[in-house]
């Protein structure tokens, strides 16, 4: 398991920052992510893999109208 | 020019002011306005240093003055309510984007609260740049008038205006037509005004123009929420108009411009790099979200029944964009804006109304007006969308609490509350578009069920509860045989909105994601998303007969009506609401009063904004807390809270309560927009720990503050800046003493359904979630349970939770358990004025919280 916004979600092999992003659907394009607690470039989300246990932050930085 | 003419020659001047010119000094102008309508008395007012002090500018001013000028009893229609309008120290400034909002504040004919509003187009600079930081409008016309500044002239005249237009896109070209020298001088005038259908409904919103030269029209921008439209056409106003050439970067004389440039290229460099990756302001303005909302189960829909909606493609911005947004250009609403949200379908033909078949342009769509008059009342097709938003700007209606109150009417309908015999044949189905711009129709022309709904969700309810019941088996002989109009609504097949709007035939973004409207129409009939309006090409049905008066049913007083038999017909006369189709009244029951109640979208009186609450709890308390009503500008924690997970104790959402609605409550005091904020981004801003306030922005305004006052800020001060007003916005809503309970604990009770799950529709569109929620956190194993107990258990957690976090709110406010602003508190932030503490004295002492010791004696003689 990850811990991913404060919630557990089930870990598998292969898991990447993008990868998860799109399992969950996360289409807003204004997303702020922390692995554990370290910020993530946007352009690194491809490559940056994730492990169990970790702890994920995928912050929407939703502004409202 | 003949209309022109005829204009010119029917005014009359009632009044004229001359004034010295003033330069504006680090932002202000040290001096305000104060026209009354009704005595033509013209006057300048100073602004004082306790003034600037205690409540900044903009709304703070607005509060200010407003709380003077009413009794604690005043009415909405009374005279002594003022329209108070200034744009704040900082309105009016070019270098940094976002800068040329008002704020308007009134007692507003929903909630009988003051209200604010913020609007961009030119007035507020103009004002300000005329020689005033304020405006104050009291009084009540006899006739029907205009006030008109010029800012050149440094003149200010009240004139008689009986052939000038009323609805605002009309009257707003007008008056440029008007008063500007030549075609380039237009872009020198803004007219606030309002609309026909503002004369009767409690929505009535104020517009303000500025000229569009790329379009070579009026554009309209608004003052929303809360009814000031009503109050404005009210007052006999057709149109206040301001007059100012000259224009300049340097108006606002600021004390350091070079603070001012700086930041403003750091953003205006982030715009440029930015915004296309992050919200996409520039292209789609506001409306980009609506597609994010029903991608995360957020987009209110069918009443905010629903998160989500199979049809909502034919919303998406991208589709606006393609079919309808002609100019394809960012489009600000005051110099200097490089976040150019403001967006215009230019070339709309209209199809209903006295507009129909004109050419007119549509100022949006944002992205309330999509959710708000779209999916929230089940329509989707873009077309009667646009055609709604042209309607409510221009008969001066709020898109917002328009679709709130709409889809409210329309659920009532679908539930079988109302019928066809109570609309006279208008058609209240889900999904019709053309019954949604006839209600409008019906407010302008003071006939029809439209001058029902007009009134609100909450007048609504209490409408809908007297007139609309059934008669009991044991009345049901008083109507002698009468009976309701058979008419039925035809339970045809789904049609796909291309066969209403072939434009969508043509949409590159529907076909480029392979969208089918037919196959969607097939998979969602027979199921609760079904829109069965939308097969109507009609507003109506048809025209069921008239009901006549029936002999031997009694005619009772106002006052008698509580204690009249549910389900017995009575003939009544209601001042308020002149509707009716003839039908005997009749009390519901208590059980359809509560499911209005659990489904009427309003708050202290005043509708929902476009955003689905129901699960997140934060959101929640962002709504119900809001001093005004129900508008998201308080807080939008949504994401924060639900998706995030970012605020999961009641302390973290009471923090985020108080820190979010103070930042907004900032820029009100400003005349700023808050899009610039956090709707673009700087790139790093991912590597900072509190990123949602967008620290390097906070640091903009720090920066921008100086530059045009001199006082530096910081994060705390800017916080206490905006708490002054916010609490001295509480205890006027306090005073008020309205039977909503604002101002204390009663007030902020939201209805259910912002709350959970009203119906089984409702939590079966969500089961999975809600066994969940059940499971883990209620403890409670959810097998064998019926829908309507599982309901109730989460009703009962839900509500249990919400006031939990109201403590935790209140708490961190520094309020007592009822809400009451303490003295303390007062104190701490310097706002221990006579007028606020006579106002909260009785209640504390009442509640036990008045503080003894020598140090408080002074308080008790206040």
């Amino acid at each position: 398991m990850i811990k991913l916004n404060n919630d557990p979600y089930p870990y598998h092999e292969g898991m990447t920052i993008a990868s998860l992003m799109e399992e969950k659907k996360f289409t807003f394009r204004n997303i702020v992510v922390r692995l554990n607690d370290v910020p993530i470039a946007k352009e690194k989300w491809d490559t940056t893999t994730i492990a169990d246990g970790d702890v994920v932050l995928m912050a929407h930085l939703f502004g409202g109208g | 020019m003949e209309r022109i003419d005829k204009i010119k020659a029917a005014r009359k001047v009632l009044a004229e002011y001359k004034y010295e010119p003033t330069e504006i000094i680090r932002g202000y102008n040290n001096r305000t306005l104060y026209v009354n309508i009704e005595t033509l008395e013209i006057k300048e007012k100073v602004v004082t240093d306790f003034m600037k002090e205690k409540f900044t500018g903009g709304k703070g001013f607005d509060l200010y003055y407003l709380w003077d000028a009413v009794k604690d009893d005043t009415k909405w229609n009374d005279p002594e309510n003022e329209i108070v309008i200034s744009p704040g120290p900082l309105g009016g400034i070019t270098q940094y984007p976002g800068a040329g909002k008002s704020l308007v504040c009134t007692i507003s004919p929903l909630t009988g609260l003051p209200i604010d509003s913020n609007v961009g187009g030119y007035f507020g600079p103009y004002l300000k740049f005329s020689g005033f930081d304020a405006i104050e409008i009291q009084g009540n016309s006899k006739e029907e008038v205009i006030v008109f500044i010029d800012g050149n002239a440094h003149t200010i005249t009240i004139e008689a205006a009986p052939e000038d237009a009323i609805d605002a896109h009309v009257i707003s070209e007008e008056m440029a037509d008007l008063y500007a020298e030549d075609d380039d001088d237009k872009m020198n005038i803004s007219v606030v005004s309002s609309g026909r259908a503002a004369k009767i409904s409690n929505i009535g919103v104020l517009n303000f123009s500025f000229w569009d030269k790329r379009r070579n029209c009026a554009r309209l921008k608004q003052a929303g929420r809360g009814g000031v439209g009503r109050v404005f056409r009210n007052k006999n106003i057709k149109a206040l108009v301001v007059r100012y050439r000259g224009t300049h970067g340097d108006l606002n004389n600021p004390y350091d411009k070079s603070k001012l440039n700086t930041a403003g290229l750091r953003l205006h460099r982030e715009m440029k790099h930015n915004d296309d990756f992050q919200c996409m302001m520039r292209r789609s303005g506001t409306a980009h979200v609506t597609d994010i909302m029903n991608d995360y189960d957020l987009l209110p829909t069918m009443n905010y029944q629903y998160g989500s909606h199979p049809e909502v493609e034919k919303l998406s911005c991208y589709l606006f964009e393609q079919l309808y947004l002609m100019q394809k250009v960012p489009d600000g609403c005051w110099y200097g804006c490089s976040m150019s949200c403001a967006k215009a379908a230019s070339d709309f033909v209209c199809r209903t109304g006295p507009y129909k078949g004109d050419k007119v342009c549509v100022d949006g769509p944002e992205y309330e007006n999509a959710a708000g008059l779209g999916s929230n009342c089940g329509v989707f097709d873009p077309r009667w969308v646009l055609e709604a938003n042209f309607y409510c700007d221009t008969y001066g209606l709020d898109t917002i609490s328009m679709g709130t109150m709409t889809a409210f009417a329309m659920e009532c309908f679908q539930r079988g509350l109302y019928n066809l015999d109570d609309t006279e044949g208008l058609d209240m189905r889900w999904g019709n578009g053309a019954a949604l711009n006839e209600l409008m129709h019906q407010m302008v022309n003071e006939a029809g069920f439209g001058m029902l709904v007009g009134k609100g969700v909450r007048e609504m309810k209490r409408i809908f509860a007297e007139r609309f019941g059934k008669p009991a088996p044991e009345y049901e002989h008083m109507l002698k045989g009468r009976k309701w109009s058979t008419m039925e609504p035809p339970q045809e097949k789904l049609i796909p909105t291309y066969e209403f709007n072939p434009d969508l035939l043509e949409c590159p973004y529907l076909k480029e994601i392979e969208y089918d409207d037919a196959k969607v129409m097939e998979e969602i009939a027979g199921t609760p998303l079904a829109c069965p309006g939308a097969n109507n090409r009609e507003a109506f049905l048809g025209k069921p007969e008239r009901w006549e008066k029936i002999e031997g049913i009694p005619t009772i007083s106002r006052d008698e009506i509580a204690d009249y038999p549910v389900g017995k017909p009575y003939y009544c006369d209601d001042p308020l609401c002149p509707y009716t189709n003839g039908r005997p009244w009749i009390k519901m029951t208590a059980e359809q009063i509560a499911l209005m109640q659990d489904i009427g979208m309003e708050n202290k009186g005043m509708e929902y904004s476009e955003y689905l609450a129901k699960e997140s709890l934060a959101q929640q308390g962002g709504f119900a807390l809001c001093n005004k009503g129900p508008q998201h500008d308080e807080a939008w924690l949504i994401f924060m809270d639900m998706v995030n997970g970012q605020i999961p104790t009641f302390e973290d959402k009471a923090n985020a309560l108080h820190y979010f609605p103070m930042i907004r409550t900032w820029f009100g005091l400003h005349g700023l927009c808050k899009l610039p904020w956090n709707d673009v981004e700087p790139v790093d801003n991912y590597k900072q720990k509190n990123a949602n306030r967008v620290p390097e922005h906070m640091k903009n305004y720090f920066d921008i503050v100086e530059g045009v006052t001199g006082i530096r800020l910081d994060e705390d001060s800017l916080v206490a800046q905006s708490e002054r007003v916010y609490t001295f916005q509480r205890i006027f809503d306090l005073r008020r003493n309205q039977p909503t309970g604002a101002g204390t604990r009663k007030g902020d009770q939201p209805p259910y359904r912002a709350v959970g799950p009203v119906t089984e529709e409702e939590y079966l569109s969500r089961e999975d979630r809600y066994d969940t929620q059940m499971k883990e956190k209620i403890g409670v194993d959810p097998a064998g349970k019926s829908v309507a107990e599982k309901i109730a258990i989460t009703r009962e957690y839900r509500l249990n939770q919400y006031r939990q976090l109201v403590d935790a709110v209140y708490e961190r406010r520094g309020w007592t358990p009822n809400g009451i602003v303490k003295l303390e508190k007062l104190i701490a932030l310097g706002m221990d004025l006579p007028q606020l503490v006579r106002v909260i004295r009785p209640y504390l002492k009442e509640e036990g919280y008045w503080p003894t010791g020598p140090e408080y004696a002074k308080y008790e003689t206040m």
